[in-house]
């Protein structure tokens, strides 16, 4: 679905990502692991068209979408979660998953993705009308989720989604990825929890420097000792 | 009692019509966090082309329509030629350049028309006085409550319902969020600047046909007001900024119509120390939403 | 094309920015026309006005608007003061016995003008500069209105809205030059102390700064009041230069006008207000002696003469969209030249002249027409 080839992205003078390529398939849950500044978050900014790389390509459904804008981006199906959930605090919930459906035109599957965030989510059912900003971190993360849902997405991309939450809460929302996973969307998950990151995804890359220094089946990657020291803090 | 109810109807005129600029100040600062000093200007934008249509002896109606339209499209071209290449510059930057482009407004239309104070003149049948009960109050008056009131409710009902009101206000809000939504920027941006025009068109209208004299600098002075009063309400709500300068209005007129007169030629003075103190008690207006995030 | 090494040289340097300038005002005041003189003073003094507003708003990252007020205070604080007792009471209607009386030398004036402007800033500093950028501007903005509503309103102290004639002039042109150097070596010093230093981490990031123990308030209030003061001297001095004052000169106008010259010249530095200063006293000129064909004097053009406004503030939109830093950029090679010490030095220092000798006669050398070329530019360049 996904397919990135060399991207070359700059802040200024620096040089974030360094020609990375990775790839994502119908259906995957891929984890994009590493250390703060690795360069993880720019990766999907890059996606979802908020900056331009320098070279590369990223090829989403058979089309490159590297000289798309961020709407256009989203009308096909890509979309991103940004880091620190990005809400609009001052709109009231239902305003927020209005917006998440912002340029779907068919009513039917708006209606029917409501009920489907209500059902994952049924505390924002409950709170519906009332602002955004009076929610806890970690409803705030549901309603970002609910919010993209809203829009129907292909492919997810997930930035930092357990980004400042209590590890309850966090629970609450990996098993909120797994639901999505289980009902077949493709997730790209941008993670600084590279345990949780790595339990829940088929393959992860490892990003640092803004280089993929190694990639792997999740599961390879988990008993691997190198990447238990570096990332897992365990022997 | 009689005097309290004319300063009062005084205020809440005046009030209307500040309501109506700080709304369109707000939009247009939400947006973009730009303090567009030539949004007062706009009001003289619409005076100057529905007088000039009047006196080429266009019918009034027709010639305020049309000069709210000039308004509007004057709008849209300080955005698309002032301030769009500059959206990425910083605070100093756009306020210099919308004190540039109210300079600007303000000598083109002195060049054209010059400088001298001219007189709006609406029919009579609209300035004509009727007696309602203590007091004596103007056709226009009437009318002026009358439009403000279907005015905000419009404006009201486009900025909830609509798919443009609902972006412009996520813009306001989160402009990176709004960007990942695939809501058009540049479209709401202009929504924005095209309800400033029309509010600021209308409010003009108003402004002077009621106070008959005007001139190429009238705009500048009661835009800045309306900002005042914008603030004051909370400039991030647009019923805050609405209420705010229903607030300055009356307050204005209490000013001026209780206290001695050694003291009343104080009045713009006045307004900014309203705006100094509300600012020191709530840094961000009577309603200002704070901008403090939740984590 | 200026070789880079040239500049460096302090022979060249002290020529091109001291000698030379300094022949040219001497000539100027002895024998040039009374309006030459008179729109060089101006120049002068407009130097000062800018410089002045630099230092709040590029220095410090205030974005004042409200610097013609402090000039307000100058002028009428200096007027009353130096004007004689008999005109005093001439023109103004009602006004107290001892403020006829009162009276002072002119640098006094000028120093108590300062010192006025310098607490009112002070004073409404520590009220306002709470506040962030954009609000903070427009509370500045206020200045002007409550300044214009004070002078407005005591008719038998100001005069009220009729304004001030007959002042005397007690500066020619080099007096005013002079007042200009002392001022703007006070403000080099400021900016180049660690006092300095503060208001420029302030402007670049506040909360940083104060996480530095830098207490950001009680800097930014001074940095405004010391701008104000020189405000207010400017003021003074245009006060004596034009010889008639109104509330009404100290308006948006000529708010706008002063913002123009800062940000055209470069607001982040003080060489900039020199440029800034340049183009804001001549163009003008140039502009509407195009358009209507007589010399209106050195008064401030007012809008009347649209046209060259105009032209004035579209320039303005295109200098902020294409180059936001004005003419100076970040280059203080004017002021630099002329109050560190090293160039004064360098001048005592054989290898100096030696090397500007060397460079000059290379230049001249390598094209005779282009050196021409040069002359010229470096006479134009000391101009303005």
């Amino acid at each position: 679905m996904l397919r990135v080839e060399d991207l070359v992205v700059n802040y200024g003078n620096i040089v974030a990502l360094q020609g990375i390529s990775f790839h994502v398939e119908d259906g995957e849950t891929v984890s994009l692991i590493g250390a703060n500044g690795a360069g993880k978050s720019t990766t999907l900014m890059t996606l979802s068209g908020i900056i331009k790389p320098k070279t590369g390509t990223i090829n989403f459904n058979g089309k490159n979408i590297v000289n798309k804008k961020s709407h256009q981006i989203v009308q096909m199906g890509l979309i991103h979660v940004p880091e620190g959930r990005q809400i609009f605090d001052k709109m009231t919930i239902e305003e927020n998953l209005i917006l998440g459906g912002f340029n779907v035109t068919d009513h039917d599957a708006l209606q029917e993705r409501r009920e489907q965030v209500f059902r994952l989510f049924p505390i924002l059912k409950e709170r519906i009308h009332q602002s955004a900003g009076t929610l806890s971190g970690g409803e705030q993360q549901m309603l970002a989720i609910g919010r993209a849902i809203m829009a129907g997405p292909k492919m997810l991309l997930l930035d930092e989604p357990s980004l400042g939450l209590a590890p309850i809460v966090v629970q609450e929302v990996f098993n909120v990825i797994q639901k999505l996973k289980e009902a077949g969307i493709t997730i790209l998950l941008v993670e600084q929890n590279a345990n949780e990151a790595l339990r829940i995804s088929d393959r992860t890359y490892i990003l640092e420097n803004g280089r993929v220094v190694m990639s792997g089946k999740s599961s390879d990657l988990i008993g691997d000792e190198q990447v238990r020291k570096a990332y897992l803090g365990g022997e | 009692m009689t005097f309290f109810l004319v300063q009062l109807i005084n205020g809440l005129k005046m009030g209307s019509i500040y309501a109506l600029i700080a709304i369109g100040y707000s939009f247009v600062y939400g947006i973009l966090r730009l303090i567009n000093f030539a949004h007062g200007d706009l009001l003289m934008i619409a005076t100057y082309s529905a007088w000039a249509l009047m006196a080429a002896g266009v019918p009034v109606g027709l010639a305020i329509v049309i000069g709210i339209i000039i308004t509007l499209i004057t709008s849209l071209l300080m955005e698309r030629f002032a301030y769009r290449p500059l959206r990425k510059a910083n605070v100093e930057t756009t306020l210099m350049t919308s004190l540039a482009v109210s300079v600007l407004l303000q000598n083109i239309v002195t060049l054209i028309f010059s400088p001298q104070i001219k007189a709006f003149k609406l029919p009579d049948a609209v300035t004509q006085r009727i007696q309602i009960g203590s007091v004596q109050l103007q056709v226009l008056d009437i009318l002026i409550f009358a439009v403000t009131i279907v005015t905000l409710v419009v404006v009201s009902f486009l900025v909830k319902k609509t798919k443009l009101g609902i972006a412009m206000r996520a813009c306001s809000d989160n402009m990176t969020a709004a960007e990942l939504m695939g809501v058009n920027i540049n479209h709401a941006i202009v929504f924005a600047f095209v309800l400033g025009g029309v509010l600021a068109g209308i409010a003009g209208i108003m402004y002077s046909g009621e106070y008959i004299s005007f001139s190429p600098d009238m705009g500048f002075m009661i835009g800045v007001k309306a900002f005042v009063a914008a603030v004051i309400g909370g400039i991030g709500s647009f019923g805050g900024a609405a209420i705010g300068g229903l607030i300055l209005g009356i307050l204005e007129m209490f000013f001026a119509g209780y206290l001695p007169t050694e003291v009343t030629n104080y009045r713009t003075a006045f307004v900014f120390l309203v705006l100094i103190v509300v600012l020191l008690i709530k840094p961000n207006g009577i309603l200002g939403v704070s901008t403090e995030k939740r984590s | 094309m200026k070789n880079k090494k040239i500049t460096q040289n302090s022979g060249f340097r002290f020529l091109i920015v001291i000698a030379i300038p300094l022949a040219f005002f001497i000539i100027c005041q002895f024998s040039m026309s009374a309006y030459w003189q008179k729109m060089i003073t101006l120049f002068l003094i407009n130097v000062l006005l800018c410089a002045s507003l630099n230092l709040t708003n590029g220095f410090t990252g205030i974005f004042s608007m409200g610097h013609s007020g402090f000039m307000a205070i100058g002028a009428y604080f200096t007027t009353l003061l130096i004007m004689s007792s008999a005109d005093k009471t001439a023109r103004i209607e009602g006004i107290p016995g001892w403020l006829a009386n009162v009276h002072a030398p002119f640098w006094v004036a000028l120093l108590i003008a300062g010192v006025v402007a310098l607490g009112v800033a002070a004073l409404v500093g520590s009220l306002v500069l709470k506040a962030k950028g954009d609000y903070l501007s427009v509370m500045t903005l206020g200045l002007i209105f409550i300044i214009k509503g004070i002078v407005e309103n005591n008719d038998s102290i100001t005069n009220g809205s009729r304004g001030l004639s007959g002042i005397p002039n007690k500066l020619n042109l080099l007096g005013v030059l002079v007042v200009l150097i002392l001022s703007l070596f006070i403000l080099y010093k400021v900016v180049h102390s660690s006092f300095g230093r503060s208001m420029l981490a302030i402007r670049d990031d506040e909360a940083a700064a104060s996480s530095l123990g830098i207490h950001a308030a009680a800097i930014k209030i001074l940095s405004f009041s010391i701008g104000a003061f020189f405000g207010a001297v400017g003021g003074g001095l245009w006060a004596m230069l034009q010889g008639t004052i109104s509330p009404s000169y100290f308006y948006l106008n000529e708010t706008f006008q002063i913002v123009e010259m800062s940000v055209l010249g470069g607001m982040y530095t003080l060489s900039g207000s020199f440029y800034g200063a340049a183009i804001l006293t001549f163009l003008p000129q140039l502009l509407s002696n195009l358009e209507s064909g007589f010399s209106i004097g050195p008064v401030e053009v007012p809008a009347l003469y649209g046209l060259s406004n105009i032209i004035m503030s579209i320039i303005f939109i295109l200098v902020i969209m294409f180059r936001p830093r004005g003419v100076s950029g970040t280059s203080e090679f004017i002021t630099d030249t002329m109050f560190s010490a090293k160039t004064y030095r360098d001048l005592f220092h054989r290898e100096t002249w030696q090397e500007f000798a060397d460079i000059v006669k290379t230049v001249f050398t390598k094209n005779k027409s282009k050196a021409e070329v040069l002359h010229t530019t470096e006479k134009k360049e000391e101009k303005l």
